[in-house]
């Protein structure tokens, strides 16, 4: 694994929440103001262009492993994740890069992603909407020729589940696209996605 | 002229290509590891002590193959009619179809370095370190970049042997070549070209293969990509040279 200069042989997330715990904070303020504040900042300096895609993605390992210290406590708790995220390839389409990297960033910041693979036809999307309740759902598409099977799956989806929220996004998808086949949302990448759902799928205090 | 005939009636040819001859550009990995600038840069230590690691691993996964044939057309505006197959056409819109004007022939290819690598790329992300699965992904990007690269290179000196010059490589999907003209491109080359398969959306398996054309004749000259000639707001080229 390879660590960032001046991160080696430190306390890393796991240690310093096992730390913040047994100093008695309450695992939720942990989860809020640490890991999800942390996350919060980590996509600013994304949207800046301060950091890159390979330092989200070691803040995101980073996220994980606070996580399996936290989830303990959570279990304890009775909380819940912070939503469901269900996502997954379009029809026809194999490329799943940028889904997965969607999906780990997502899982770091406390969702549950519920990842239906790629070449998912409407009815699996439409069938983990219905399986999921208050979920959002993800889209992704690589190419031209299977981005036109978003609207099919959306269609699926908003029958199977009425009011369910839409994010699309990979490369040849733009927000012009997006809002014309009725999507809730476009992200240009991972953080984006982040922010949106966010907005989106309030949190419930 | 007997030799340009005898060339432009050469059967399709299929070389493998190893590994090793590969080069991993600098500037082409930073930017496919999301670093958007069109300059090479100094990748952050640990980036770089990722890259050194799995470039070994990328090497041992990798499985250079590529096929390639010259392809007698004309090029009418965004439409390049064939001569073989006999009217068959490639629909290239108006900005590749400006940059291949004048050309005689189509050097068409398809390249690919195999699935062994995005199939490991796949299992780190999903099972170990996602930074190293995304790392070796682009690594495989890259690479299978150098290999059009290096193929092209071999068919394009041959092309200067005859007297004739060549234009840079353009690829379905880029400026506004729809990649549905995938089919059509696959449709100039042999069943299966260098083992890369062809599914009903449009989509090359293994997906690390690169298809395109490259326009060849007495007359056209090469031009290096620019976004000054294409409309695309969208791009994400564009979005890296305008991020410099």
């Amino acid at each position: 694994m390879d660590i960032p200069p001046g991160a080696a042989g430190q306390p890393g997330a796991a240690e310093l929440i096992a730390q913040a715990l047994a100093d008695g904070v309450p695992a939720v303020q942990v989860l809020r103001d640490g890991l999800l504040a942390g996350m919060g900042r980590v996509g600013r300096r994304f949207a800046a262009a301060e950091i890159f895609i390979p330092e989200v993605l070691i803040a995101a390992r980073a996220m994980h492993a606070g996580l399996a210290v936290l989830r303990p406590a959570f279990a304890e708790q009775n909380l819940p994740a912070r939503g469901t995220f269900v996502i997954g390839t379009v029809r026809g389409d194999l490329h799943d890069i940028g889904k997965n990297l969607v999906g780990i960033i997502l899982e770091g910041a406390g969702w549950q992603v519920v990842d239906l693979g790629t070449d998912c036809p409407p009815e699996r999307f439409a069938a983990a909407a219905a399986d999921h309740p208050g979920c959002a759902v993800g889209l992704s598409a690589l190419l031209t020729t299977t981005m036109v099977n978003m609207p099919a799956a959306i269609a699926a989806i908003r029958a199977a589940r009425p009011g369910t929220k839409v994010l699309v996004g990979g490369a040849p998808v733009t927000a012009d696209f997006a809002r014309t086949i009725g999507a809730d949302g476009y992200a240009d990448d991972p953080t984006q996605a982040l922010q949106l759902l966010d907005e989106l799928v309030p949190l419930e205090s | 002229m007997q030799r340009v005939t005898a060339w432009l009636e050469a059967p399709p040819r299929t070389a493998e290509m190893p590994a090793g001859a590969l080069s991993f550009d600098h500037a082409a990995l930073a930017r496919a590891l999301g670093y958007m600038t069109p300059e090479p840069r100094l990748l952050p230590a640990h980036v770089q002590e990722a890259i050194d690691r799995l470039r070994p691993v990328a090497i041992r996964l990798i499985s250079g193959r590529a096929t390639w044939a010259a392809v007698p057309g004309q090029v009418f505006g965004e439409l390049v009619v064939c001569d073989r197959p006999r009217g068959s056409r490639l629909a290239v819109g108006a900005i590749v179809g400006r940059q291949l004007r004048r050309s005689r022939a189509l050097l068409v290819f398809v390249a690919t370095i195999g699935d062994g690598l995005e199939r490991e790329a796949r299992r780190l992300m999903t099972e170990e370190d996602p930074l190293d699965g995304f790392i070796l992904d682009a690594l495989g990007s890259v690479a299978v970049e150098a290999l059009a690269d290096a193929v092209l290179a071999d068919a394009t000196r041959e092309v200067e042997e005859l007297g004739w010059q060549f234009t840079n490589r353009y690829s379905p999907g880029y400026c506004t070549w729809d990649t549905a003209d995938q089919y059509n491109l696959f449709a100039l080359l042999p069943h299966g070209p260098a083992g890369v398969r062809l599914s009903t959306s449009g989509l090359m398996q293994p997906l690390k293969s690169i298809s395109g054309v490259v326009g060849v004749g007495p007359e056209v000259r090469y031009a290096e990509y620019s976004c000054a000639f294409c409309g695309m707001e969208d791009c994400r080229q564009r979005l890296v040279a305008q991020s410099g």
